[in-house]
């Protein structure tokens, strides 16, 4: 066996290094022929058997293949097997796909029922620039610097390729952290007029106690700048949070600095700041 | 913008109770916990518990056909197009005007701002990064850093060197050697050999490098075995530039160790020139389409470095030779084009992260139709028959494969001439289409490993035909047999005009901007907006515009 697979090399060793055009016919399909389109056919490129299209594999592999005379038998090819099986005979098997399924390779796992746009948190690049934008002050730290911003739903396209904009737990609390910190400098350097360009008490100044009129002057300015509402101080939505900021600052032992903390930090973790 | 209307998202204190702000509150950092926690309650306990949320969608809300104020409209541009929520000028400007003029959009889509989220989108598509052993290794060859806890630049323990030269994992004796060119080791009573150290200027900054002044000023102590500038090695005459002499002990780091690199060294530049060439098609105005096989090859400092020395020496024939890259400044990290490159180095689908990513001719071809083409190989819903009959050996026709292969294995041809598992472009001079000499070396039972990797050297009966063929004309149809040699450019090209890259183009525009795949009734729209793209000679910036400007986009959540 191993002589007559030895004898078959020989034999075509010996036409490919005289005449590879030859060993390998008929058929021949040169790159030409082959193409539709001749132009794109590379000058100068080789001659090339013909693969196992319909008229190929109308013929055993053998005939096709080597010079007659120096044609071994069939029989002198090895046995191949293909996961335990052997290996089909390509004259056996019609070169035409068959039948399975539908050949559109789309996904039709649509849902009749989605809405038009979901809602979705913004992506931690998008929240730390979000955040110094609307407060005016560099962050200490990026939620993008961390070490573990795929915690934050951040792929790094090796163990995650779909980015997460889910409000997750984790993404809360360590979002959380992040924006306690952050309005704590942001009122405190603008309640002490540390800030050359302030951007929290923009319309009026901070008081202690508060003045209402003032208060929902601000309280309006920051809608628009943090949450792209525009509302008027007089406004129902003012009403809230002018509620809200009296009743922080009602809160026993908390200062009025303090309540405007809180403001902030309701601001920076109200969905309307952190979505799109 | 009615989605998130102020009935609905009320940052009120109907549920905030005084008494329980007050419990547990003793001081300032405790007081401003509870404050902040209980804001936090009053701000999104309205929210996440309106009507829409209590849908079975989770965190959607209804359409309610209206479309978004002016002021959300233009935080949704400006968080889509730049990044960040609105200037306060711009809130003012749209208040006044009423609505978003259309030349504040078409800055925003012109500014730079714009490349870095279409960088941000198309990174989600192309998935640049690398990690482990069967990826990045490859890029990093006698891997050498600054050692722990000493000062001493040496072979890493795991590139296996330490061993080679030493006969242990240790370091070398922090002590200067007498003659580095003749480096006499240290015996240990274990047989094990420590040499000393060398005084040597390296390519690189090594920006925790302590200097204790045992150097000139700028040079660094290295191990004298990795110090070592040999072109050929005193000991076995070979080159030392080769990746095969790696353990050869009259080989070291070279001049300046530019073969030696740390392990993922060139990882962030070599990503930094895939997302120039990215936005090349912003920033020149070109066509979208040539962002895949057009755009030329970049490169900055790292990168240069990385193409003319560490990839020739680890053996890696790149599809720009090393002659062609400028001579950069290690630390400028400004990319630039490569001028002369070739036609088969353009684009990001030759870029060296996308063919180390994706390391098969199929892996190459699911992403760019996944990506670009918007046709993902997914299996039919009633299945695929995987056991009729017995195994073909071409996939293309194999029951159970062929519903993908018929795809993968043609257009994989597309990229024949990039090697798989490696970076080697097949140059059809030094890899012809047909090699006589791999026939012959079947026969003679000792191959080459260019025979070996690259060439057809199966003997079976449907093999036989392409013998001594390179592997991608293994099956090939007559058809497909010019994508070999055509290339990724015949590949894009036939995709910009059959118009799918275009309509692709249009859908991923739709759910980057929305974050949802789009609905059938929406696709004959978006198939228009496709056609009006390639209308406008591909031109993205024309895309997103319309997009953000139909009616689709500026409709409520």
């Amino acid at each position: 066996m191993k002589a007559l697979v030895l004898l078959l090399f020989a034999a075509m060793t010996l036409s490919a290094c005289t005449s590879p055009k030859d060993a390998i016919s008929p058929p021949v399909v040169t790159p030409d022929e082959a193409l539709p389109r001749t132009d794109r056919a590379r000058p100068g490129a080789r001659t090339r058997p013909a693969p196992a299209t319909n008229q190929a594999v109308s013929e055993p592999p053998s005939q096709g293949l080597t010079p007659t005379a120096k044609t071994p038998a069939a029989s002198a090819y090895a046995a191949v097997e293909i996961g335990g099986r052997p290996e089909q005979d390509p004259a056996q098997t019609p070169a035409a796909p068959q039948a399975e399924g539908t050949v559109d390779l789309a996904p039709d796992a649509w849902d009749p029922t989605a809405f038009v746009r979901p809602i979705r948190r913004l992506n931690i690049d998008q929240i730390d620039a979000a955040l110094e934008q609307a407060s005016g002050l560099r962050l200490h730290q990026r939620l993008a610097s961390r070490d573990y911003v795929t915690l934050f739903g951040k792929p790094d396209y090796l163990s995650s390729t779909q980015e997460d904009l889910r409000p997750s737990v984790v993404f809360t609390k360590l979002f959380q952290d992040i924006v306690y910190k952050h309005c704590w400098r942001v009122v405190y350097s603008e309640y002490r007029g540390q800030t050359p360009t302030p951007a929290f008490f923009v319309p009026a100044p901070a008081r202690t106690p508060i003045v209402e009129a003032d208060a929902r002057a601000i309280l309006a300015y920051l809608l628009l700048r943090w949450h792209s509402l525009v509302v008027t101080p007089e406004s129902a939505e003012v009403d809230k949070w002018f509620q809200l900021l009296t009743r922080l600052d009602g809160v026993a032992g908390s200062s009025t600095e303090e309540a405007w903390q809180g403001v902030c930090v309701s601001l920076a973790l109200h969905p309307r700041f952190y979505s799109l | 913008m009615s989605g998130h209307d102020e009935s609905r998202s009320t940052a009120g204190g109907s549920r905030l109770t005084p008494g329980v702000i007050g419990n547990g509150c003793t001081g300032a950092d405790m007081r401003m916990t509870w404050v902040a926690m209980m804001a936090t309650v009053c701000a999104s306990v309205g929210f996440w518990s309106a009507p829409g949320y209590a849908q079975e969608a989770g965190l959607a809300c209804e359409d309610t056909g209206a479309f978004l104020s002016p002021t959300r409209y233009l935080r949704a541009l400006s968080l889509d197009l730049r990044g960040t929520i609105p200037t306060m000028e711009e809130h003012e400007q749209v208040t006044a005007a009423g609505e978003v003029p259309d030349q504040l959009i078409r800055d925003m889509i012109d500014s730079e701002a714009f490349e870095e989220q279409f960088y941000r989108f198309h990174r989600s598509l192309l998935w640049p990064n690398l990690a482990g052993a069967a990826q990045f290794h490859a890029t990093a060859d006698k891997i050498a850093s600054v050692i722990d806890g000493t000062d001493l630049y040496d072979f890493t323990n795991g590139s296996g060197l330490q061993q080679a030269f030493r006969g242990a994992q240790i370091n070398c004796r922090n002590e200067p050697e007498a003659d580095p060119n003749d480096i006499q080791p240290e015996i240990l009573p274990n047989g094990q050999r420590q040499e000393g150290y060398v005084c040597v200027r390296p390519y690189y900054p090594q920006y925790n490098y302590v200097e204790d002044g045992s150097c000139p000023e700028g040079e660094i102590k290295v191990c004298a075995y990795a110090a070592q500038a040999h072109l050929i090695s005193p000991v076995t005459g070979v080159r030392c530039d080769q990746p095969t002499n790696g353990f050869d002990p009259g080989c070291g780091c070279g001049p300046n160790l530019r073969w030696c690199s740390g392990y993922f060294q060139f990882l962030p530049p070599l990503i930094e020139t895939m997302k120039a060439q990215i936005t090349w098609v912003l920033e020149n105005d070109r066509p979208y389409y040539e962002m895949l096989a057009e755009a030329p090859p970049m490169v900055n400092g790292p990168a240069a470095h990385y193409y003319r020395h560490t990839a020739p020496a680890k053996g890696y024939e790149l599809t720009v030779p090393p002659e062609l890259v400028p001579d950069i400044p290690y630390t400028d990290w400004a990319p630039v084009p490569v001028e002369g490159a070739g036609r088969h180095a353009r684009g990001v689908l030759t870029h060296p992260l996308y063919l180390l990513r994706f390391m098969t001719h199929r892996a190459r071809v699911d992403r760019y139709y996944i990506s670009f083409l918007c046709q993902p190989f997914d299996p039919p819903s009633e299945g695929i028959n995987t056991n009729a009959g017995p195994p073909h050996p071409d996939l293309q026709q194999r029951n159970g494969c062929k519903f993908c292969h018929r795809i993968l294995e043609p257009v994989g041809a597309h990229w024949g001439r990039y090697a798989e598992y490696t970076l080697r472009y097949l140059s059809p001079g030094d890899y012809p289409d047909f090699a006589p000499e791999c026939i012959v070396c079947v026969n003679e039972g000792r191959c080459s490993e260019r025979c070996l990797t690259q060439y057809n050297l199966s003997t079976s009966p449907s093999h036989l035909p392409f013998l001594g063929y390179l592997k991608p004309f293994l099956f090939r149809e007559p058809a497909h047999i010019p994508n070999i040699n055509e290339g990724l450019p015949l590949l894009v090209r036939r995709d910009v005009i059959n118009g799918r890259i275009a309509a692709c183009a249009a859908k991923n525009v739709a759910r980057w901007m929305t974050g949802r795949l789009p609905k059938p009734d929406e696709l004959p729209w978006l198939e228009a907006l496709g056609a009006d793209f390639a209308a406008h000679d591909y031109d993205y910036k024309h895309l997103v515009f319309e997009f953000v400007t139909s009616d689709w986009y500026r409709r409520v959540q």
